[in-house]
């Protein structure tokens, strides 16, 4: 539990260190969510009613959470390439070594990552976001409370599937492929770029209740007010996703471990 | 001048040509890995462009433009970041030169940096993209419906390649930016990658600061939008009429110029760690 704690804290001392990383991102998320707002209001202008349940100011408050939520969460899978690399140059083993299982040491330290970005980029986004265009956020504290408690869950998500496609290079020599192939599922199925509401009906059996969903658009839904009436319904989905993959990552590990061969050392 | 012929006994242009033959053998030795990438890039348009589609879905129009326009739109900006991107793409990775010191090794040299850079880093698989963009445009011009006189054709030209010079500039002008400022890298890809992303969509749709700025100080709206609304006749929000559409190479001719400016700034910025 203590060993946990400190990767924690230690994940988070890391990244709160790279301070004109996290401006120079914002600035980038800035300009990518004034974009997107434009697109999603100019269709709903068009359409001439809300859309799918959006109408103008939800539309730009899910598209200012997102921006937001790219901070903390890890959607574009950094923790993907780098277990990639730590496969390819024989790092793992350093991790396999340790007293702490490595799946439990990279949660800690990405949950650590992942707090560490709340203050400096997801709560002024939010800011940005307000002194721009104008959001409307929920009341009530219990929305903020669940809101919280996702973020949490979609960031280990989030982190767990990436790791699984990294994991596949203990079998492959090549992973770029399949990790390009998932930032493109991520992008487009995770309600980024589009609100997964938005989606034609016969594509939203699937995408509704894929994992990728609750890596972003389940937190957001909890403070636009979509999830209403179903936030528990949601959570307890968003929990079974990311419990399957840790165990799905855990066999993996293990799998993988007995067939790792590393050189020398 | 003899002794300066003496110290470059080839021209840049043979030297550049020895340089990009090279690269195009090593990448090429791998054969099947180099094809299916060049493919994964290609279908990286493709899956781009269903944001949009989707946006499409549930209204007639974006911006003024039907779902074949706004794809039009789409495909002519494309065409235009591939063709910048597969000569400048490495520009915008100048930061891990500078960080990992590898910069010092391409200055000694006795060629410009620039054409060292766009040689040496030039990634066989952003083809791709090309002959994507080299298809869905023509294919989009065909598709929508044009009467075409020869102003139109001659616009339907230009419009990628100003897109192409507008797109390296972007690129060329991060590359400074990294220089100067190390550790920012994704505030320029507000410019670079924003850029693209803006003038791949409908101008009309977008907020009017925003539709301002990419116009009329990082130039990104002239690379399709603008053009293709004169081509189709489809009115444009005041203050950005569509005859701009005629001046995308000289918008990209001035951007080149900033943007050479700023890569001389960032050359000069830049001090070695002796390394």
């Amino acid at each position: 539990m203590r060993a946990t704690w400190e990767l924690t804290a230690g994940g988070f001392r890391r990244h709160s260190r790279y301070r004109m990383g996290i401006l120079a991102a914002m600035v980038a998320n800035i300009m990518f969510g004034m974009i997107r707002a434009s697109l999603l209001v100019a269709t709903i202008e068009a359409a001439g009613a809300p859309v799918a349940g959006y109408d103008r100011l939800t539309a730009i408050t899910y598209v200012w959470i997102g921006q937001a939520l790219l901070g903390p969460i890890d959607l574009w899978g950094g923790s993907g390439w780098e277990m990639n690399n730590r496969v390819k140059q024989g790092d793992l083993v350093t991790d396999l070594l340790r007293p702490v299982h490595p799946l439990l040491q990279w949660t800690a330290q990405e949950v650590g990552r992942a707090a560490s970005q709340v203050l400096p980029r997801f709560v002024p986004m939010l800011v940005v976001g307000a002194l721009l265009t104008g959001l409307r956020l929920p009341t009530e504290p219990l929305s903020y409370l669940l809101f919280l408690w996702a973020l949490l869950v979609a960031v280990v998500l989030s982190h767990t599937a990436w790791l699984l496609v990294g994991l596949l290079a203990l079998w492959v020599v090549e992973v770029r492929g399949y990790l390009v192939a998932m930032m493109v599922v991520a992008n487009l199925f995770s309600g980024l770029l589009i609100p997964v509401q938005w989606f034609p009906t016969w594509a939203r059996g699937v995408i509704d209740h894929s994992p990728f969903r609750h890596m972003f658009q389940t937190p957001i839904d909890l403070l636009t007010g979509l999830a209403d009436g179903r936030r528990l319904v949601l959570l307890a989905e968003q929990l079974a996703w990311a419990l399957t993959l840790l165990a799905l990552a855990a066999l993996v590990l293990r799998r993988g471990g007995r067939k790792l061969e590393v050189q020398g050392g | 001048m003899a002794e300066l012929a003496q110290d470059r006994p080839v021209s840049w242009l043979r030297m550049m040509a020895t340089l990009l033959a090279s690269r195009w053998r090593s990448q090429m030795v791998y054969r099947g890995s180099m094809i299916a990438e060049m493919a994964t890039q290609g279908f990286l348009i493709l899956t781009e462009f269903l944001e949009l589609w989707v946006l499409l879905t549930h209204a007639p129009a974006l911006g003024g433009f039907s779902l074949a326009e706004v794809a039009l739109v789409y495909f002519c900006a494309n065409l235009g970041f591939a063709i910048a991107d597969l000569t400048g793409g490495s520009l915008d990775a100048t930061e891990a030169l500078v960080r990992e010191g590898r910069l010092e090794a391409l200055l000694v040299r006795p060629t410009s940096l620039l054409v060292q850079m766009i040689t040496q880093e030039l990634q066989l698989r952003r083809i791709g993209r090309v002959v994507v963009g080299l298809v869905g445009y023509p294919l989009g011009l065909a598709l929508v419906g044009i009467d075409w006189t020869a102003a139109k054709v001659l616009l339907a030209v230009l419009a990628p390649l100003g897109g192409a010079l507008v797109y390296f500039s972007f690129l060329m002008g991060a590359g400074g930016f990294q220089m100067i400022v190390v550790g920012a890298r994704q505030a320029a890809n507000a410019i670079t990658y924003g850029g693209k992303y803006a003038g791949g969509v409908p101008g009309g749709a977008l907020f009017t600061p925003i539709r301002v700025f990419f116009t009329f100080v990082a130039p990104a709206l002239f690379t399709a939008w603008l053009p293709m609304a004169w081509i189709l006749g489809i009115d444009t929000p005041a203050g950005t009429p569509s005859w701009l559409g005629w001046f995308g190479v000289p918008a990209g001719l001035l951007a080149l110029g900033a943007a050479t400016i700023w890569w001389r700034a960032g050359l000069r910025h830049y001090t070695g760690a002796g390394g």
